[in-house]
């Protein structure tokens, strides 16, 4: 236990230093106050172009300025643009350590291998839990102040909550990320397979199949697929997190079982 | 109690390819001694190192350290020992101190004034708040073996631990691998491609070519298998070689580095008597102008057991 607490700690520290990390947060930190923008200019699009900030003939078809519409927005910015932002975290606190060749120390030493993998995969959790929760607590005040009309206490705290949980999901599906990044030993393989998860998503939610596939399932949860998208079942949830739950037993498995020549 | 601190056993890997990088290797190492294992680029030493880190899958065989077999999933045993895996490596975000601090983490070390110690031991205290990242290769390398060090290691396997070194500091790291074996009891497995600076330290020396151990000698069994000579100049070589064979003496001429050829004689009497052979050479109106015993240098001695294809070990 004070082995883990102890490389926690050390992946913390790693953590605060980097760039990757508080880029990540800085550009979803970037999604509310988009969002925020395309309300503003939604609400009075003429102003905006008087403003300047709509082209003249430019049309915003994001739909009409009012909570839903905003919630909706957060919540495909928070899916999708997780998927590909969670997994630069996810491909940098595992990836770094082959492309930095870091990963000599960790691998004989008295803190086992397992301990590290828990480690580090906290700190992307955690990471991405509170840029998650900093990202809908600004979206939230930034909805406030531009003043949208159609707030239902109920309706918010339904798609709220289905936000959090597609933000869990969309992290717990990075263990595949973190995979990657070993098997890989560096960034390109886990952003690479991140990439080719949500351009899969797509197209399989294009076609009607997108609640049968995991990393489609988080953006239909938060509302992507708008409402011509079957809800989303337990079934499908559970899904998720048995495919998360694969992908951290072969995270395990492969710092275990394979050669480490980096 | 064993005495081994490293011990291997027909110790193979087999690379996809048919690679084989390492084979039926069977190394004795006891506590307390300074091993250097040599071996050209690709002969199998870092294969061999990592292997016995637990890095690497033997593909058949296995390894021990303090009798212990090394497996993957070992954990308690890496307590006793410290390791520096071919290049330096730190993360170069954090500063030496914070490099250090989470090593000291990792190795469960709760005494924190370990690091400090180890920063003012290996002379990095002006760069102790300094980002890793920015370190000179020598600095790099000092941050590595403090990191291999901070935990008191009773082994420490060493890949290149000179690399980048400036001539300072080489003597300086030779004269703690020095220490630790002699103060600490500490067992060095090291390789090195500077073959005079291990010929000066190592108590053993093993030679891995091709993947397998072609020969393992101590330090009086290496000094006995160099070739030693008496080089001899003279201004009238052919005069000085005749003068020597009328003395029942059989010289050779060693090839010539530009206008320095020299005679060389391997007899005994002439190797433990050489001002016989200077009295010999001016009573016959030829003094010599150099006159030497000369002996072979680990790295000639290595060239020539591995078939003289490079000038280096790596």
């Amino acid at each position: 236990m004070n082995g883990l607490r102890a490389a926690i700690a050390t992946e913390f520290l790693k953590s605060r230093r980097s760039r990757v990390s508080w880029g990540v947060a800085v550009g979803f930190t970037a999604a509310p106050l988009v969002m925020g923008l395309f309300m503003v200019i939604l609400k009075d699009p003429e102003g905006a172009r008087a403003l300047g900030l709509l082209g003249a003939k430019a049309q915003l078809t994001a739909g009409t300025a009012d909570w839903p519409t905003f919630l909706n927005l957060m919540g495909q910015a928070t899916t999708v643009g997780g998927a590909i932002l969670f997994a630069f975290l996810a491909a940098w606190v595992f990836g770094r350590e082959f492309a930095d060749r870091t990963v000599r120390g960790l691998l004989a030493n008295p803190t086992p291998r397992r301990t590290i993998v828990v480690a580090k995969a906290t700190v992307v959790g955690i990471w991405g839990v509170a840029i998650s929760a900093w990202v809908l607590a600004l979206g939230l005040a930034v909805g406030a102040l531009v003043g949208l009309p159609g707030w239902s206490p109920s309706d918010a705290t339904a798609t709220i909550a289905s936000i959090g949980l597609a933000s869990v999901l969309t992290i717990g599906l990075q263990v595949w990320a973190m995979f990657f990044a070993g098997v890989g030993r560096g960034y390109i393989a886990p952003l690479a397979w991140a990439v080719a998860m949500i351009v899969t998503s797509q197209v399989l939610s294009v076609l009607g199949w997108g609640s049968w596939f995991p990393w489609s399932v988080p953006a239909i949860l938060a509302g992507a697929g708008g409402t011509e998208v079957e809800p989303v079942t337990v079934g499908a949830i559970a899904a998720v997190v048995v495919v998360a739950i694969i992908g951290l037993v072969a995270t395990f498995t492969w710092w275990e079982q394979a050669d480490q020549t980096t | 109690m064993n005495d081994l601190a490293v011990m291997t056993s027909g110790l193979t890997k087999h690379y996809r390819g048919d690679v084989l990088a390492v084979d039926h290797v069977d190394l004795r190492v006891a506590r307390g001694e300074i091993y250097a294992f040599l071996g050209l680029n690709g002969a199998g030493k870092s294969t061999t190192i990592r292997m016995l880190l637990g890095m690497i899958r033997p593909t058949a065989g296995h390894a021990e350290l303090f009798g212990q077999r090394v497996q993957a999933g070992t954990t308690e045993l890496w307590r006793r020992v410290g390791h520096l895996v071919e290049s330096a490596t730190a993360y170069p975000e954090l500063t030496v101190r914070e490099n250090l601090e989470v090593a000291r983490r990792l190795a469960g070390i709760s005494e924190r004034a370990v690091v400090g110690r180890w920063v003012e031991r290996l002379a990095l205290e002006p760069y102790a708040d300094r980002r890793a990242g920015t370190l000179s290769l020598g600095n790099l390398q000092r941050l590595a073996l403090a990191r291999a060090l901070l935990h008191e290691p009773d082994l420490l396997v060493l890949d290149e631990p000179a690399n980048g070194l400036d001539p300072a500091g080489v003597i300086e790291i030779r004269e703690l691998i020095r220490n630790l074996a002699h103060e600490r009891g500490v067992t060095v497995f090291t390789s090195s491609h500077i073959l005079a600076e291990v010929d000066r330290f190592a108590t053993r020396i093993g030679i891995v070519h091709q993947g397998r151990l072609i020969e393992e000698l101590d330090s009086e069994a290496l000094e006995a298998h160099r070739d030693r000579r008496l080089e001899v100049g003279a201004r009238d070589l052919a005069a000085a070689e005749d003068t020597l064979r009328a003395a029942g003496l059989a010289p050779t001429r060693r090839a010539s580095d530009g206008d320095s050829a020299r005679l060389e004689l391997r007899e005994p009497s002439a190797l433990e008597r050489p001002d016989d052979i200077a009295r010999l050479l001016v009573a016959a109106g030829g003094p010599p102008i150099h006159l030497a015993v000369a002996r072979e240098s680990l790295e000639d001695h290595f060239i020539r057991l591995t078939g003289g294809a490079a000038t280096e070990a790596g």
